[in-house]
């Protein structure tokens, strides 16, 4: 008698068992005191299955990044429907989203007609990144990122075929604390949120940087961090991804101060080249330091930033004479990190630690280890 | 109590519980002896992957994107070379050909074909499916790859209850090498015994078939002879599998006079008490003509039912039609389902316990307005 092998329809068909995370986890689990907080109790919800990419209120829309014409027409609907899960807050709303690869929670801060987005998190299955379907995903939001072959799932010495990889992301503002509502002014709420993109102005790149260098912010915060967000948020993560069947967790870190966040929390970088590349910063910032200009976290993440200048715009004392912060949120390239989850995960991370050990054995490494301090998170996604 | 309601998270966005049947399900319960034997036994899986192309692995493995959608390539040219919903495609070699089970989020399909499919000389023998009727009468039901008509008419198409979950069943079985175009090499008598009502706007030709195919062993519908344990088995099969996976209710859309006769028999009832009243006629008329003298093989019967369809009602060959002369008084007859348009012949038999007694107040003519 032929034995059947056994095949998981739904996880094949794009249902993955990261969508089995209810709402309810989410909420109890992943949405910090703070943000609990901030957004009051829950009063009411509504359920629905969606194919649009409108939404209720600004900034609830949804993606159609392949451009698909359903129907042959209308480039107003998804490829591949999602669960929208929408429950109304005292002060807001709490909004789950699911698309089989990905779910995507919101925190909504205010008038629902025009609300703030206070908290993001995310969990999102990797299997189709580098190619096009990727960005079928309709809870994705940047175009020509993960469908570009530099993004290609998790590539590690003996990795297993059937490895199941999520990327986390989180986001968490607190309400009002938007640069451009305590300022007024859009192009340094812009600048701060992403200054590569001011990269081929350098004048207006060093006005908008003078003033950020001296402010309490990091590249990418252009709110203020929620801080119980980025305390303890990381353990839940992989405690759920875990659960939901991963080998493991992965991120994109924007900033430096990000992935030396991560890093503390267990991720490592994921390929030798990045490896190489952060410790080149971190030897320049050690150069900065060791020349007596004291540097913050979040200086440190802006000096990061600066090397992307053309060198004769690189403030004197500042130019660390090679690196390139790699993830720009423009283009393609991301800073992976991993982080391995499941028994098989570790053990192969250990083995292939002796592997690299043994090899470089000739190899004097000093890795640099910076002290983490709590940071908002910021993602592609 | 929570706010937070129970929720089936992957149900309620694309995969049914009947899409989670098993392949050694399916093998086992519906795949009946004849076809396993002739197939002989599985050798390998070949391959298990998710599809997303209209095109198939081979010829005849084709699916469908009934819905016209332009999806962007890997270059982002827009083309109707993709489905909207990707599906899961596996392929069992047997020691005499091949079985493919496809599936996306509302339905499975079983196919089994006898013969080298690598050369294209595979030969389709058996096709089996269950299909979640969860979209019926909308356009998403269209976006299932794996349908040969359409379902998003809203009165043909509607579903039987909102309340009571409900899979329509399908059933094929031909033996190998009995195809009338192998037999004979007329391609157009077969495509007249496929589906006769397509050849009742030119009567001259298809009473020149129908005379032909009345003094044969094929019924309607049967371009090829039919494997006996097919019929024997299947519905068994199919009531097994809707029942374990949670289903209310199982359907069938009957193509034939035959095959409606096959449902009832296996206690399914009409739907629609209109259509009820018009196969009713159909049978008296049957019983009518058998009184006559003229007796009718089962294929016959069926023949005669598509008969009535033929206009103008003169040209129905004498002492075959049932109704609408002088000689038989009464509107005109038709055979309900001619797999042209889109009304259908449902059939339905309740399954769970909820649906015991369940009595349908539904009507599938669309409303005059």
């Amino acid at each position: 008698m032929y034995k059947f092998p056994p095949i998981d329809v739904a996880d094949m068909l794009g249902n993955t068992s990261l969508c089995t995370i209810t709402p309810e986890v989410i909420w109890d689990r992943l949405c910090t005191p703070q943000v609990k907080a901030l957004l009051g109790e829950i009063e009411y919800a509504k359920v629905t299955v969606r194919e649009t990419v409108a939404g209720d209120f600004p900034g609830d829309e949804v993606t159609n990044l392949n451009q698909h014409r359903i129907y042959g027409t209308d480039l107003d609907r998804v490829r591949l429907p999602y669960l929208n899960t929408f429950y109304k807050t005292t002060y807001g709303a709490f909004v789950v989203k699911y698309e089989g690869l990905k779910w995507k929670a919101f925190g909504w801060y205010g008038d629902l007609r025009n609300p703030q987005l206070i908290f993001k998190c995310a969990l999102r299955d990797r299997r189709f990144d580098g190619t096009r379907r990727a960005n079928d995903n309709s809870l994705i939001d940047f175009a020509g990122c993960y469908d570009d072959p530099v993004n290609a799932p998790l590539s590690l010495p003996n990795i297993f075929p059937d490895a199941k990889c999520a990327e986390a992301s989180v986001y968490g503002f607190m309400p009002g604390s938007r640069l451009s509502d305590a300022t007024g002014d859009t192009e340094y709420d812009r600048f701060v949120e992403n200054p590569f993109r001011f990269i081929n102005q350098p004048e207006v790149f060093h006005k908008h940087f003078q003033m950020a260098w001296k402010s309490s912010r990091a590249p990418g915060q252009n709110g203020n961090p929620i801080p119980d967000v980025s305390r303890s948020i990381i353990p839940t993560i992989d405690k759920l991804a875990l659960a939901a069947g991963y080998d493991y967790v992965e991120n994109a870190s924007s900033h430096y101060h990000v992935a030396r966040w991560t890093e503390s929390q267990g991720y490592k970088y994921a390929t030798p080249e990045l490896v190489e590349l952060m410790n080149q910063f971190a030897l320049g910032l050690k150069r900065i330091k060791a020349s007596g200009i004291k540097l913050t976290r979040q200086q440190e993440s802006w000096v990061c930033v600066l090397q992307s200048l053309p060198p004769e715009h690189i403030p004197a004392g500042f130019d660390l004479k090679g690196p390139k912060w790699p993830q720009d949120n423009i283009g393609a390239v991301n800073l992976w990190m991993y982080k391995p989850l499941s028994a098989r995960a570790l053990a192969l991370e250990a083995s292939n630690a002796e592997a690299r050990a043994a090899a470089a054995v000739t190899v004097s490494a000093a890795p640099t280890v910076v002290a983490a301090q709590p940071v908002a998170v910021e993602s592609k996604t | 109590m929570s706010i937070f309601q129970t929720m089936n998270l992957p149900s309620q966005t694309n995969v049914a519980r009947i899409s989670q049947v098993t392949d050694e399900e399916i093998w086992r319960h519906l795949v009946t002896p004849t076809v396993k034997g002739l197939l002989g036994s599985i050798i390998k899986l070949e391959s298990n992957q998710v599809l997303d192309t209209v095109a198939g692995l081979f010829p005849g493995d084709e699916v469908t994107n009934l819905n016209g959608h332009m999806l962007a390539d890997a270059n982002g040219k827009l083309s109707k070379d993709f489905v909207r919903f990707p599906y899961n495609h596996t392929l069992y070699r047997t020691v005499n050909g091949a079985m493919v089970i496809k599936r996306d989020g509302v339905k499975f399909e079983v196919f089994c074909w006898f013969g080298d499919i690598d050369r294209g000389k595979g030969e389709l023998i058996f096709k089996a499916a269950l299909r979640d009727r969860v979209y019926d009468g909308t356009k998403r039901a269209n976006d299932c790859a794996l349908l040969e008509y359409a379902y998003d008419n809203p009165d043909y198409h509607k579903r039987l209850s909102s309340e009571l979950s409900s899979v329509e069943l399908s059933i094929y079985g031909f033996m190998p090498g009995s195809r009338i175009s192998d037999a004979t090499g007329d391609k157009v008598f077969d495509q007249f015994v496929s589906n006769p009502f397509r050849f009742l706007d030119d009567p001259q030709v298809f009473l020149t078939m129908f005379q032909r195919a009345f003094q044969s062993k094929r019924g309607p519908g049967q371009y090829s002879a039919a494997i006996p344990d097919v019929a024997k088995y299947s519905l068994a099969g199919f009531e097994r599998l809707a029942i374990k996976y949670g289903y209310d209710l199982i359907e069938m859309a009957a193509s034939h006079y035959h095959v409606a006769k096959w449902a009832v028999a296996g206690g399914y009832v009409y739907s629609d008490l209109a259509q009820a009243a018009m196969v009713a006629r159909l049978q008296a008329g049957l019983e009518a003509i058998r009184a006559s003298g003229m007796p009718l093989t089962r294929s016959q019967q069926s023949w005669v039912c598509v008969l009535q369809s033929l206009r103008p009602v003169d040209m129905v060959p004498s002492g075959y039609l049932m109704s609408g002369s002088a000689a038989a008084p009464g509107s005109p007859l038709r055979w309900p389902q001619n797999n042209v348009d889109d009304e259908c012949l449902w059939l339905f038999k309740p399954l769970s316990a909820k649906a015991q007694g369940f009595n349908p107040d539904i009507s599938f003519q669309p409303k005059l307005l």
